[in-house]
């Protein structure tokens, strides 16, 4: 009826010590709080020394030498501590900055401008959720007219209004599959406890 | 009833809390079998992959950690049985450290069941670390960026990859992940090849990832739990996603209630005090 695996008791005691806190904050709380921020960053160093050691070090030490490049950028990272140095460690964050902006602005443009941009042409304004589609669009990106001149005309001052309201179904809809999120979680939760530890889920 | 109503309004929190506990946890232990009507995206992400013929290959990456679990495990789950059912080959990567025991832990339990060889009709690539930068080089140098598996056997000997240089020589591509893991797949995978995508997400994520599905960049969407009842339900094989879903009818219903009783008593309240005023 009940789990004998020590795991599971030490996950439902841990699980039991959050929820706990839904009544008043408490010391068990404070203990599983610290112990999962202990946990996590232990883990995330354990796994970042890992990646060092598998992905640079090692091949290095089997002659790929230009792993040395990213480790000694790593090391620069460190110099914001040493105020005499601290500027070497622009370079690397200058040159992540970059990697990421270019990976991300020649993706971007092609996946999500020109292809919703697209998509957007090709809708069908005879049926009513194209058509509904296509206001929406419109009415929003009216609202993210910043021109003082446009935005006080009556026919933009009406566009945008009703452009907010799309953003404000958008931003509720957004928030109901949030609540769904959260309910998944708790859901999860309570199987593990009435399933895994006290077997009364089937 | 209207003095009950106002007095809503001063009650303890932890009521609340109880009151949804119970609305979640009684339809886990006692199911009510409520009925599941399957949405469009789940139909079509289910059919992208039930009609791949037998030995056809699926690129399934994924960023399942445990805060995810809840949502996506279930989704990773239904999509790897279906796919094994059907015969269909998987070739797992993720981008995130604490997924390879999620990945190991599908492919070690559903073995038995499915009689799958591992090497032959399922891989797990090793994890990569970088984020976006990963899925670019998956888009861009696929073998480059993988030579052995995630035990450290040499991919080349491994029957699932032969013939797989380049990402364009999957038949499907699959992306089960809770942030913007669908943004980096439909930038530097869907978009260059073309390939035919499946988003699994979780459900806060459901209204970005829509826009993709509605343009056709997505061919289907699994969403949430919700998704991975969905997809139980239309591939007949009921798990964590359909047992699940009892419990969030009731306990959204029971929320709406709420949220209904809690604005009704705040307008008496504002009435009331309007009438003092005056």
């Amino acid at each position: 009826m009940i789990s004998s695996d020590f795991g599971v008791w030490v996950g439902a005691f841990f699980t039991l010590a959050i929820f706990s806190y839904l009544f008043k904050g408490n010391i068990v709380f404070e203990f599983a709080e610290h112990t999962f921020i202990g946990f996590s960053a232990a883990h995330f160093f354990v796994e970042g020394y890992h990646n060092i050691i598998n992905m640079a070090v090692r091949p290095m030490q089997e002659g790929q030498v230009s792993w040395i490049i990213p480790i000694i950028l790593g090391v620069f990272l460190f110099a914001r501590y040493v105020p005499s140095i601290s500027w070497l460690s622009r370079f690397p964050v200058a040159i992540m900055v970059a990697i990421v902006s270019a990976a991300q602005i020649r993706g971007t443009l092609h996946a999500e401008f020109v292809s919703q941009i697209a998509a957007t042409t090709e809708l069908n304004i005879l049926e009513l959720s194209d058509l509904i589609f296509l206001i929406g669009v419109v009415t929003v990106a009216t609202y993210f007219l910043y021109l003082k001149r446009l935005r006080e005309s009556r026919v933009l001052s009406a566009t945008s209004r009703i452009g907010r309201y799309f953003l404000m179904v958008a931003f509720g809809a957004s928030l109901g599959t949030t609540v769904m999120g959260r309910y998944s979680l708790l859901i999860g939760r309570l199987q593990f406890l009435f399933g895994d530890w006290i077997k009364l889920i089937k | 009833m209207t003095q009950f109503l106002r007095k809503l309004d001063d009650i303890d929190d932890r009521i609340i809390h109880v009151i949804i506990g119970l609305s979640v946890l009684l339809p886990l232990i006692r199911p009510i079998q409520l009925p599941l009507s399957p949405s469009d995206m789940s139909m079509d992400a289910f059919e992208a992959i039930n009609s791949m013929p037998p030995g056809s290959r699926m690129f399934l990456i994924t960023e399942v950690e445990p805060t995810t679990a809840a949502e996506l495990f279930p989704q990773l789950v239904a999509v790897h049985r279906h796919a094994m059912s059907k015969g269909v080959r998987v070739i797992y990567a993720c981008t995130s450290p604490g997924s390879p025991p999620f990945l190991t832990g599908v492919v070690n339990d559903w073995q038995e069941k499915y009689s799958y060889e591992y090497g032959k009709d399922v891989v797990i690539l090793p994890f990569r670390a970088g984020g976006e930068s990963v899925v670019v080089q998956i888009g861009q140098n696929f073998g480059g960026l993988y030579d052995q598996d995630y035990r450290g056997d040499s991919l080349a000997g491994m029957e699932i990859m032969q013939g797989i240089s380049d990402i364009e020589d999957v038949d499907l591509v699959v992306s089960i992940g809770g942030a913007e893991l669908y943004r980096w797949v439909v930038r530097h995978i869907q978009a260059p090849t073309g390939l035919p995508t499946i988003v699994g997400c979780t459900a806060v994520m459901t209204t970005f990832v829509v826009p993709f599905y509605s343009s056709g960049q997505f061919v289907g969407i699994i969403s949430g739990l919700g998704g991975a009842a969905d997809y139980e339900y239309l591939a007949g094989v009921p798990g964590a996603g359909t047992s699940g879903m009892d419990a969030q009818s009731l306990g959204h219903m029971v929320l709406l209630i709420l949220v209904a009783l809690g604005n009704i008593s705040a307008f008496l309240l504002k009435r009331d005090s309007n009438n003092k005023g005056n």
